[in-house]
């Protein structure tokens, strides 16, 4: 069965450097997807800073135009000589005229310009595992991956998404191609090219997924997982084998990995895939849609996020809203002599959350990982 | 039993790159449903052709398109650089050649020499290239019934929209007139020109930057494509008129002074294209037409058109030429003609 044998993979930005890191990852998905007989559903982000440089450009910089351009070009020379460099030119010229209209300030071109991120990606990374041997095509998200008209922060519409890659990419599987297509954009029901918000690229590869009911998706970044804490302030900070999808989502609400809001939306509503973080050496956190009772009722990992001049430090684990488990925490962290200004927990909500001053973060941070997470 | 039918692909632009796409993808569920196999055995563009008896692949197609502008003939171990029509004819004589090279009202070519060698050569022709209908209908209709093969050309106008199905399917009534929204690019401009109040030259970059526009946008903003699609319409109906007797306005020429103008009186400027089959008269004009109107809400890139006959008035609204309707009204033309050889 098709959806037993294939996973869907998204590549993030972070990972895809220069010419030689898409080289690098072509030939780790080889190893570790194709050569093991997995069907590979490649779904790929803009290169590392080009989105952020695609919004200057808009902007009306010339100088981050002109940074995206040697960017890609020197990509696409590395990778494939000036053949790939002449496809890549190709769309840098489109993305050129673009940008003089980017005076109109208009969020279709707004989008349209962001969308050449994703697209150029998309050339690199086949064109990089065709070099390594591996048979890769290329679709386009913006035929595929129909959404609604909100530019910017576009929702993807299942049903003609759906009708739209379940004539095309199980084709290609059959085949054993890898298909290799855009995150983060897709268009409209008119052809009008949308972008999904940040983090979009999570959201694009949940979604092929659940709706083609495959079992697995991988979200590939340069971390080995979702951490126990932020390991910039607490160097014992783990990788966490599992947590929930509501864990997930809260854990993204108090400042956690960065993964859009709408990523779990599919895998809720339509099929419920197991996703896996981490990097292609070590995919260390498994995100799943329920846990075993065992692995209820204590925290998992903790977050932070600044808001005025306090900081709030989750606690995140489904069950931790229980009085029993409130009054162990709380009992545990007054032993402990930190200052907090404050706490609160919602009804059903799998955080308990803490308020700090700001300069007590590090010592917070640290001093609840190791009174609650630290074995 | 599967059918099954080789066909080549003249052009390979945005409409032969996405009907080579629809083909890859659809090819199963077309064998499904109507017994019949598309074998895509050769596709040329302006400097060589690639070519492979039985068929390209899903894969092999897909690949293709990635390739850039002009250089199907790169393609290993297929290609072909700098082969022409008769070179490929000379390895395989197809069901069908689909020709999708661009529209040249001058002479008609390379269209026109494209579609008369396959009709000497007793192959069946689907065509989106407008201009070899324009220039000489009469000519390629008589060559096709006499050579017994079948010409289709659907997507010419209106492409995701099947017009001329529906006028071929009119010949009891008396038909007096057709006019409507034909082309979906200066369709566009002047939505934005009336919604977002942009300028011509503004709405044509932004129409130019989402790629409906192109980057010499002449053929569609002086009228020239909305009066050849009248000239088509013309044929079929079997009241030929010919391309340069239809009056014609400019787009470019219309200032938003005039829109402003338009809106106060609570009109709308559009650019229609009418057919008077008793006058014998045809033109492309910026036309006010009052808001009530059908056509006033017809916006963006799609099309409209109001069929006025003795017994019946008929109005069809509908995308038009984008890269993937038209596809898909080849793709329909194909199969009605694989079906019948």
């Amino acid at each position: 069965m098709l959806k037993d044998k294939a996973v869907v993979v998204k590549i993030g930005g972070s990972l895809l450097k220069d010419g030689k890191s898409y080289i690098k990852i072509a030939e780790q998905l080889k190893t570790k997807f194709s050569e093991k007989g997995t069907n590979l559903i490649v779904v790929v982000s803009a290169m590392k800073g080009i989105t952020d440089k695609l919004i200057e450009a808009y902007n009306g910089s010339i100088g981050a135009l002109q940074e995206v351009t040697n960017k890609c070009e020197e990509a696409a020379e590395h990778i494939g000589g000036s053949k790939l460099k002449r496809k890549v030119c190709e769309e840098l010229i489109r993305l050129e005229a673009t940008f003089k209209l980017a005076f109109t300030k208009d969020p279709i071109i707004k989008d349209l310009i962001l969308s050449y991120g994703e697209r150029i990606s998309k050339k690199l990374l086949v064109e990089a595992l065709t070099l390594c041997g591996v048979k890769a095509v290329s679709l386009d998200a913006i035929e595929l991956i129909k959404t609604d008209d909100t530019h910017g922060n576009a929702s993807i519409e299942y049903r003609d998404t759906y009708k739209r890659i379940v004539t095309s990419i199980p084709i290609l599987l059959n085949e054993n191609v890898v298909p290799v297509i855009e995150g983060f954009i897709g268009s409209t029901s008119h052809g009008v090219i949308t972008t999904l918000g940040r983090g979009g690229s999570d959201y694009t590869a949940t979604t092929i997924a659940a709706l083609l009911g495959i079992n697995e998706v991988y979200l590939i970044t340069d971390m080995p997982g979702i951490m126990t804490a932020d390991p910039k302030y607490v160097p014992s900070a783990k990788v966490v084998s599992e947590i929930s999808y509501v864990e997930a989502i809260e854990a993204s609400l108090y400042g956690g990995k960065r993964l859009h809001p709408r990523t779990f939306h599919p895998l809720i509503n339509i099929y419920s895939s197991t996703v896996r973080i981490g990097s292609l050496e070590n995919v260390g956190t498994a995100i799943v849609k329920s846990l075993d009772i065992a692995k209820r009722g204590r925290p998992k990992l903790m977050t932070y996020k600044f808001r005025l001049d306090h900081v709030y430090i989750a606690l995140i684990g489904e069950g931790i809203h229980e009085h029993s488990v409130i009054s162990e925490i709380i009992s545990y962290v007054n032993k402990s002599n930190l200052n907090y200004e404050g706490f609160y927990t919602f009804k059903n909500r799998p955080s308990i959350v803490f308020l700090f001053k700001n300069e007590l973060l590090e010592k917070a941070l640290n001093t609840l990982h190791n009174l609650l997470l630290g074995k | 039993m599967v059918k099954k039918a080789s066909i080549i692909i003249v052009g390979f632009g945005s409409v032969g790159r996405n009907l080579a796409k629809l083909i890859a993808f659809r090819n199963k569920i077309i064998e499904d449903k109507y017994d019949t196999r598309i074998n895509v055995s050769a596709i040329l563009d302006s400097r060589g052709a690639v070519m492979k008896e039985g068929g390209f692949t899903p894969y092999e197609l897909l690949k293709l398109c990635e390739l850039p502008r002009s250089s199907v003939s790169s393609y290993k171990p297929y290609g072909f650089p700098s082969a022409k029509l008769k070179d490929v004819y000379s390895k395989i004589i197809p069901d069908v050649q689909v020709e999708v090279t661009p529209s040249n009202y001058e002479n008609g070519e390379p269209g026109l020499s494209d579609i008369l060698y396959a009709l000497k050569n007793k192959v069946n022709i689907v065509s989106s290239n407008k201009a070899p209908f324009v220039l000489a209908y009469k000519r390629l209709m008589d060559m096709a019934s006499k050579n017994n093969v079948q010409i289709r050309f659907k997507a010419t106008v209106m492409a995701g929209t099947p017009l001329i199905d529906l006028l071929n399917g009119l010949k009891g009534y008396d038909i007096e007139s057709v006019e409507g929204i034909l082309n979906g690019t200066t369709n566009f401009i002047l939505t934005e020109m009336h919604e977002n109040l942009l300028s011509y030259s503004e709405a044509l970059k932004k129409a130019q930057a989402l790629g409906i526009a192109e980057a010499n946008p002449d053929l569609d903003v002086k009228g020239w494509d909305p009066a050849a699609k009248l000239v088509i319409i013309s044929n079929v109906i079997g009241q030929p008129i010919e391309l340069s007797r239809v009056d014609r306005d400019d787009l470019s020429r219309l200032d938003i002074k005039e829109i402003y103008k338009a809106i106060k009186e609570n009109k709308v400027i559009k650019f229609i294209a009418g057919l008077n089959i008793k006058e014998k008269k045809a033109s492309v004009k910026l036309t006010k037409i009052p808001r009530e109107d059908i056509l006033a809400s017809v916006n963006g890139t799609l099309n409209a058109v109001k069929i006025r006959t003795d017994v019946n008035n008929i109005t069809l609204i509908g995308k038009g030429a984008g890269g993937a309707e038209t596809a898909h009204a080849i793709l329909d033309d194909l199969i009605s003609i694989i079906k019948v050889i």
